[in-house]
Order: structure tokens, then sequence, then C-alpha cells
């Protein structure tokens, strides 16, 4: 049998209080007592308390009790309509919750589709702002006639700086 | 109690007539008189009806039921201290029929000791009547043995320290009450 200390004699008479001791309980607290003689007064006040309070009599319930609560729970029921009304309300309560989310979906797809509608213009813009900046540039440079440069040798042979006529040129080789 | 709250009046029955002694033994001696703990603990299980949809699995059903027990009683004590008139120091007689007694005498032992121990009863009763609230309560609790010291906690609404320190007052305040009769032995079976 083990030794028990202060703590552990506290806790037995806790649970004295609540129910009767096992026999291995009441061996160990015997035992404990019989090292603590103080203790002794103690525990048999306790002891006698709670024989007290066990053996109170227990209140007198009537024999129809539980048919006359019966009765008074038919006539009122209401926990049934409450709870068909909490059925209602948690299904509404989902439905609004899936519809709030396919709401979400929707409104996702739609601003994905508006970027991608956006920069497909942006694109086409920006070729075509390209394609004006080229025309520009090539109506201010016009390239020589494509006869001129077919005669390759000839246009080795020409000087770096600019011709002042290409036109002429051209005639004079012909 | 998850039947009861899809609706099964079966199982409703049987909680009832498992749990009504227990509770009728809080009320009983909270409230001086049988006739109105009677109709209190009707109250409880109504309620427990009505709430069914509320309660949680997760819950124990005793700590449950005693909550709303604890918290239909305190509601009754109250309403009476806002009107003394409905106070019950007289005995209540109601229709011309006497109020049954608050305690029992044995059937079967020999007058004498039949007469000490209604006595010493007596004494036990009123010791426990005139405790503070919450330690009557804690009291009470403790002698149902499926009520655990935490269960006990969360119907008080206290830490399980403070619950503990509750009913260790209690305890030495019957001691101290019951002292002359704890010495003289008469809480014995057989007489003095």
């Amino acid at each position: 049998m083990g030794y028990m200390n202060d703590s552990e004699y506290q806790e037995l008479i806790e649970e004295a209080a609540r129910r009767p001791l096992r026999a291995e309980e009441d061996g160990q607290l015997q035992a404990y007592l019989a090292e603590h003689p103080d203790k002794q007064p103690d525990w048999e006040a306790e002891a006698v308390l709670n024989r007290l309070l066990r053996h109170l009599p227990p209140a007198p319930v009537s024999s129809n009790f539980t048919a006359q609560v019966l009765s008074a729970a038919m006539r009122t029921k209401p926990h049934r309509r409450h709870h068909h009304h909490h059925r209602f309300r948690l299904i509404s309560l989902r439905w609004l919750w899936s519809f709030a989310r396919a709401w979400q979906g929707g409104v996702a797809v739609l601003v994905v589709g508006l970027a991608l509608l956006a920069y497909s213009q942006h694109r086409v813009q920006s070729r075509a702002q390209l394609a004006r900046s080229v025309a520009t540039i090539s109506a201010l440079t016009p390239l020589p006639a494509l006869e001129v440069l077919q005669e390759f040798d000839s246009i080795q042979s020409l000087p770096a700086t600019r011709l002042a006529d290409p036109d002429g040129l051209l005639a004079a080789l012909k | 109690m998850l039947r009861v709250k899809h609706g099964d009046t079966a199982a409703f029955e049987e909680l009832v007539d498992k749990y009504k002694q227990p509770v009728m033994n809080l009320l009983y001696r909270t409230l001086p008189d049988a006739t109105e703990a009677e109709d209190l603990a009707q109250s409880v299980f109504l309620q427990v009806y009505k709430s069914a949809h509320r309660y949680r699995a997760s819950a124990k059903f005793s700590t449950w039921l005693f909550t709303i027990t604890r918290n239909l009683c305190l509601n009754e004590m109250r309403r009476r201290r806002r009107h003394p008139a409905d106070s019950l120091d007289a005995p209540l007689v109601e229709h011309g029929e006497e109020a049954p007694p608050q305690v029992r005498e044995p059937a079967t032992p020999a007058p004498d000791v039949a007469l000490v121990q209604g006595e010493l009863r007596q004494k036990v009763e009123l010791a426990i009547s005139e405790l503070p609230e919450n330690q009557r309560l804690a009291i009470l609790l403790c002698r149902e043995e499926d009520v655990s010291y935490e269960s006990i906690a969360d119907v008080l609404g206290c830490s399980l320290s403070a619950t503990k320190s509750l009913i260790h007052r209690a305890r030495e305040t019957l001691k101290q009450k019951l002292k002359p009769y704890l010495h003289t032995g008469v809480w014995k079976d057989k007489p003095s």
C-alpha cells in the first residue's frame, strides 16, 4: 500500500464526500491516519457528515409526475415548429451561400474577360500606332527607284554623298 | 437527448423518469414547499423539451439539466423576494388540502429511534436550507454521484477551485451547526 501525502489525503476527503470509498482507498486512508493521528477527529467529522447527507430521504415525487410533464409538453410542442423553422432557415442560408458563391465566380470570370479584352485592344492599338510611325518615317525618307538599285556595280562606285538627282542618274545608266 | 432533439417522445419520457428524482432532490431543499418544488421541477423538464433543439452533444446532459434547474430556482427565489406576500413561512394550504410534510418519517423503525432520526434529519435539512444559495446548490449537487466536480463548477458558473472552496465552506458550516448531534452519537442507527 503506497504512502499517501497531504494533498492525496485532501483528494480522498473530496471523493468521500461524493461516494463511499473503495476498500483500497479506505486502506490508504487508515494508513495515513495512523501516521497522522491529529487528522483523526477531522476525518471522523467528515465521515459523519457524509453519512448524514447520504441518509437524507429522497424528495417526494408524485407517481404521475412523468405523465403530467408529458401532457404539458404535448400541449406546447414549440420545439418542433422551431425545429422546422430552424431547418428552413438553414436551407435558406445554404441556398443564399451557394448563390453568393456562384455570383462571385461569375463576377471573377467577367473581370478576367474584360482584362483580356483590354489587353487585346491595347496590343491592336500599339501595332496600329507602330505602323503609323513607320509610315511617317517612310514618307520623310523616300527610297530610290528599284532600277537604280539593280545596277550594283554602279552603286558601289557612287560617292558616299547624297545623290541630288536619282532619276537623272537612272536615265544616264540606260 | 439527441433522440428528444429529433422529436422522440418516448426518449423524453425516459429522461424525465431518470432525472425527476435528482431534480426534485435539488428543488425540494431549496423551496420550502413540496408542491411548489414539484411544479418547478415540471417547469424544468418543460424547458428541457422546449430547448431541445439547442442542445449540443458536446455538453453533458446532466450539466445542462442542472443548469436549467438552478436558473429556474434562482428566478423563483428572486420572484419571491420581490413579492414577500408569496412567502411560504406559513404552511401552504390549497383547496382545503393539507400541505405535505417536509420531512418524511421512516416507515419501519421503532418509534423512539424514528423520533430521534426524524429530529436529526430535520436539523440536517434546516442546516442545509440556511446555507447561502450557491453553497446549498453545491452541497446538494455533490450528493449526485454521476455529477463530477467539473460539472458542478459548470452548473454554478464558477471555476473548479472556487467550487471546491464553496463545498468546503458549506461542509464546515454544516459540521459546526450539527456538532452537538455529531458528538452525542444520535446519528447512529441504535439509540444512545
